[in-house]
């Protein structure tokens, strides 16, 4: 898995790739706790360059969503394609998340 | 046409090995039975049959080194009408056709953490077969049928549950 953070304004765009498994998923739910303790609570999640994401890294998002939950932050994905939307889908968790075509479009739902 | 392929694998219980496991299951698939984006689902239910039985039957967490014996072996078969995987483990047994249905309301607002990987499995396989004995060997098949609408046809008539033991599942 790659992730990289990008604080613009009082947001921050975690930049997902590669593949998040039951091994790399821990460190994806470490890295969204740490930014959401530390005060950051709008979240762009961009999954342009992520190839797979299973049950593991879907928590991983849900645990960060329900963390927000609690210090009315808000979390938006952005970029979903090919099998990573699928996944999304079939789970049942597209319609649970807020989802914009592009960062800047995502920015804006969370201003 | 579809041909046939199998593949035998043999991987620690390690969380680790998921990435391998993935692999040698898209190059069983690799014929072009599946369309790809079908292929990458089928590898999904697989890898999280196999995390499934790494956390659960063998209570591994991840980092955790696998002990030795603490394997897990994928017989893959790819056949004219169907792609089909017997994952067999030696740990404590689960059935997964006994898991509960999710609740995403409860995975968002509650934050509960099991079942969603079993739900996936469930919602991508045509078949769930399951099989135990007795402090010897687990064995767990999943059955994908080229044709949809013989998988559909299985789907409908395969048992979802037996009333055997259940317990947390990912």
């Amino acid at each position: 898995m790659d992730l990289a953070t990008k604080t613009q304004g009082n947001a921050v765009i975690v930049s997902l790739g590669g593949q998040i498994d039951a091994a790399s998923a821990p460190e994806l739910n470490t890295k969204l706790t740490q930014t959401v303790n530390s005060g950051l609570t709008r979240l762009v999640i961009n999954m342009e360059k992520l190839e797979y994401i299973n049950s593991a890294g879907l928590r991983a998002l849900l645990a960060a969503a329900k963390l927000l939950n609690t210090k009315s932050g808000k979390l938006v994905l952005v970029g979903l394609q090919g099998t990573v939307k699928q996944v999304f889908e079939i789970s049942g968790l597209y319609s649970v998340f807020a989802v914009a075509a592009t960062d800047a479009e995502a920015l804006k739902q969370l201003a | 046409m579809a041909r046939t392929a199998q593949q035998v694998l043999t991987v620690p219980s390690d969380t680790k090995y998921l990435a391998k496991v993935r692999k040698v299951v898209m190059e069983v698939l690799a014929d072009g039975s599946f369309p790809p984006t079908k292929a990458n689902l089928i590898a999904l239910a697989v890898d999280e049959a196999v995390a499934n039985i790494i956390e659960h039957a063998y209570g591994r967490r991840p980092g955790d080194p696998a002990p030795n014996g603490d394997e897990i072996v994928l017989v893959l078969n790819l056949r004219p009408d169907r792609f089909e995987v017997t994952i067999r483990d030696k740990g404590t047994g689960f059935d997964p056709r006994g898991a509960p249905g999710v609740d995403l309301r409860e995975h968002v607002q509650e934050g509960r953490k099991g079942g969603l990987g079993i739900f996936l499995i469930k919602r991508i396989m045509d078949e769930v077969q399951y099989e135990s004995t007795q402090g010897s060997q687990n064995e767990l098949r999943l059955i994908k049928y080229v044709d949809e609408a013989a998988g559909a046809n299985k789907s409908r008539t395969s048992p979802s549950n037996d009333g055997r033991e259940n317990r947390p599942a990912s």
